[in-house]
């Protein structure tokens, strides 16, 4: 095997050695060429690249042209711009204030159509026709700031209607002059005027219709002519209860039967009081002079709570002092009972009665809120009616239990000073008997 | 000086007519709330500054003689028992027997104050609701600027209402409470008389 590869190999060298300078004349012959066109190309590039910078150079100018020429123009069009913004706007003012003016011609129309001036509104020039409108406003006004004297006719309080002299405080306020009724008149409804309930204002009016001025204007005031104004009626105890509604019966109806507890306590106290004191100095006599059982026997004559309680001391009076005091307080006990009567009740109406007020109040107010949802709260006149249910059942609640609070205290007050009073009469009583001994 | 008081009247009618209805049983319980407090004011009066102790003994040796106040008619009032001779249990009941007129004088009137003292803030919020109602009839019947009333006369009516309530309340309240601590150091100070004057005799 390693034969067979170094034969090869010496083949192959004698080979080469054969074709060397044929090889070499060859690459030679190549490499001329090569060179030849390498400084063909390189000359080639120097020529492109001279060209081209020429090139550059000239377009560098062009666009320098042209980019002055884009400033230019870029800023001829924002000044345009602004030119057209500033006259669109001008265009929009100039049409709002014509809608103002023209509103303001619409309004000076209507408001003074119902006084009768017609105004005509020229579209064409409003400075016409606001000068007019304003002249027109000015004369009115001085003709409603002053007090005029019309012939017209007004209604009396029972519907018949009266003519007579009208004179009018400017168009806030009339009074009405004719034979025998005068007054001052307030809104009817559509236009016309009545009589309104002020007895005082009747010298009022016929000074300012004989064109004097009073010392004190009556006077009522009025916005326009067209709501009636009802009159205020005068409100009865019964309308003011119906108002309060349910609970405000039910407050009333306690406080009156409160009220009947504290006539038939202080009946029963004054009938108590008026027999301690007397009782009790009549027993101490009779027992300082008789003994104990001939006051046993007047005593027997005698009716009330201090002679029972008298006869349970005088007949226990020979036992130890503190058992004597401990019926004394027991027969003082069994007495109060009927001195005490209905002073409770009394006292409980009394802290009842606000809480039923401030209870009809809360229903009040829901029934307001239960209108808002269903109205809103465009009507005061609905609004208020609910509000003043929920304040009337206060007031009566506060009416029944200040009176109540005042006099059950006072009650109480009362029957423990007669209670005090027996004891003590007991105890004195006592006292003497046993310094006697 | 005719003419200002005068002018003080007219200010004093025009305020209490302001406040409607209420005013003037307001104002009548004003008056009785101070009669009531100047009357217990007056009443316990104390006499002679120094401790119940001191006095006694001056009282018992015949320094002192004429009572000046409440304690020292008590002191006076206990001692005669005490110096008839009844001592012990029997002087003690007499001696009690003896201050009840001072104890009943003690607590006269105490309710009365108390009462109105509670019952005033309560008529002026009366007062508040009536004017409230006013207020709101007027706001009914579009009566708002009528004399003698509507709006601005309800709302004037609840504040003055109020406002008397109150000025009747607080100084009640403030000067009925001071006077009902001293009638109680009073009371305790009866009880201390008794205890004294029965132990000191049974001593003896």
């Amino acid at each position: 095997m390693k034969r067979i590869v170094l034969i090869l190999m010496m083949a192959v060298l004698s080979l080469s050695a054969a074709t060397e300078t044929e090889l070499q004349r060859a690459y030679a012959k190549e490499f001329a060429f090569l060179k030849a066109q390498k400084e063909m190309l390189q000359q080639r590039l120097s020529q492109v690249k001279k060209e081209d910078a020429a090139r550059i150079s000239s377009a560098k100018k062009e666009i320098a042209s042209l980019q002055n020429d884009v400033l230019v123009k870029t800023q001829t069009s924002d000044r345009l711009g602004e030119q057209l913004f500033r006259s669109q706007q001008n265009a929009e003012n100039i049409s709002d204030d014509t809608a103002l003016l023209e509103s303001v011609a619409l309004q000076g129309q209507s408001s003074l159509a119902p006084y009768g001036i017609k105004l005509a509104i020229d579209k064409n020039d409003y400075p016409a026709t606001l000068n007019q409108l304003f002249a027109e406003t000015l004369k009115l006004s001085r003709d409603l700031s002053s007090v005029n004297v019309t012939e017209g006719s007004f209604y009396l309080k029972d519907g018949t209607e009266q003519k007579g002299k009208l004179v009018k405080v400017g168009n806030i306020a009339t009074y009405g002059v004719a034979e025998g009724v005068s007054g001052v008149l307030v809104p009817a409804g559509g236009d016309k005027l009545k009589l309104w309930d002020a007895p005082a204002s009747a010298a009022t009016a016929t000074a300012l219709a004989a064109g004097q001025m009073p010392a004190s204007l009556e006077i009522f005031v009025y916005e326009n002519v067209s709501k009636e104004v009802e009159d205020k009626a005068d409100k009865g105890v019964m309308d003011v209860i119906e108002s309060g509604g349910i609970i405000g019966w039910v407050i009333v109806v306690m406080g009156l039967f409160a009220l009947l507890l504290v006539v038939l306590r202080g009946f029963f106290l004054s009938g108590a009081a008026s027999k301690t004191l007397p009782v009790a100095k009549e027993t101490l006599v009779e027992l300082q002079s008789k003994g104990v059982e001939a006051t046993l026997n007047f005593l027997k004559t005698r009716k009330g709570a201090a002679a029972r309680v008298m006869k349970a001391t005088v007949r226990n009076l020979d036992r130890d002092r503190e058992h004597v005091e401990d019926i004394v307080a027991e027969a003082i006990m069994h007495e109060s009972e009927r001195l005490d009567r209905y002073g409770s009740a009394i006292m409980v109406v009394a802290a009842v009665a606000p809480l039923l007020g401030l209870l009809g109040t809360v229903t009040g107010m829901i029934a307001t809120f239960d209108i808002i949802t269903e109205f809103g709260t465009g009507d005061p006149k609905l609004l208020s009616g609910g509000i003043s249910i929920a304040l009337v059942t206060t007031e009566l609640g506060l009416i029944v239990a200040i009176p109540l609070l005042l006099l059950g205290n006072m009650l109480n007050g009362w029957a423990e000073r007669i209670k005090d009073g027996m004891e003590q009469s007991a105890l004195h009583l006592i006292n003497e008997y046993n310094k006697q001994k | 000086m005719q003419p200002a008081l005068h002018n003080l009247f007219d200010q004093f009618l025009v305020y209490m007519q302001s406040g409607g209805f209420v005013m003037w049983p307001l104002f009548v319980l004003v008056i009785v709330l101070w009669y009531a407090l100047g009357y217990r004011f007056h009443a316990i009066k104390r006499g002679s500054q120094k401790s119940v102790r001191v006095l006694i003994r001056k009282f018992d040796s015949g320094k002192r003689e004429v009572p000046r106040g409440l304690i020292d008619g008590a002191i006076v009032d206990a001692l005669q028992i005490v110096n008839e001779g009844y001592r012990g249990t029997i002087g003690r009941e007499l001696i009690e027997d003896a201050f009840f007129p001072y104890y009943q004088e003690l607590k006269k009137y105490r309710k009365t104050v108390n009462t109105i003292v509670m019952v005033s803030p309560l008529i002026g919020l009366l007062g508040t609701v009536a004017g409230m109602i006013e207020t709101f009839d007027s706001l009914g019947s579009m009566t708002l600027y009528s004399q003698g009333g509507g709006i601005a006369g309800g709302i004037s009516q609840a504040l003055f209402t109020t406002q008397l309530g109150l000025v009747v309340a607080v100084p009640g309240l403030v000067v009925g409470r001071l006077i009902d601590r001293r009638s109680k150091i009073m009371e305790l100070e009866l009880e201390q008389i008794k205890d004294i004057v029965c132990s000191e005799e049974e001593g003896k």
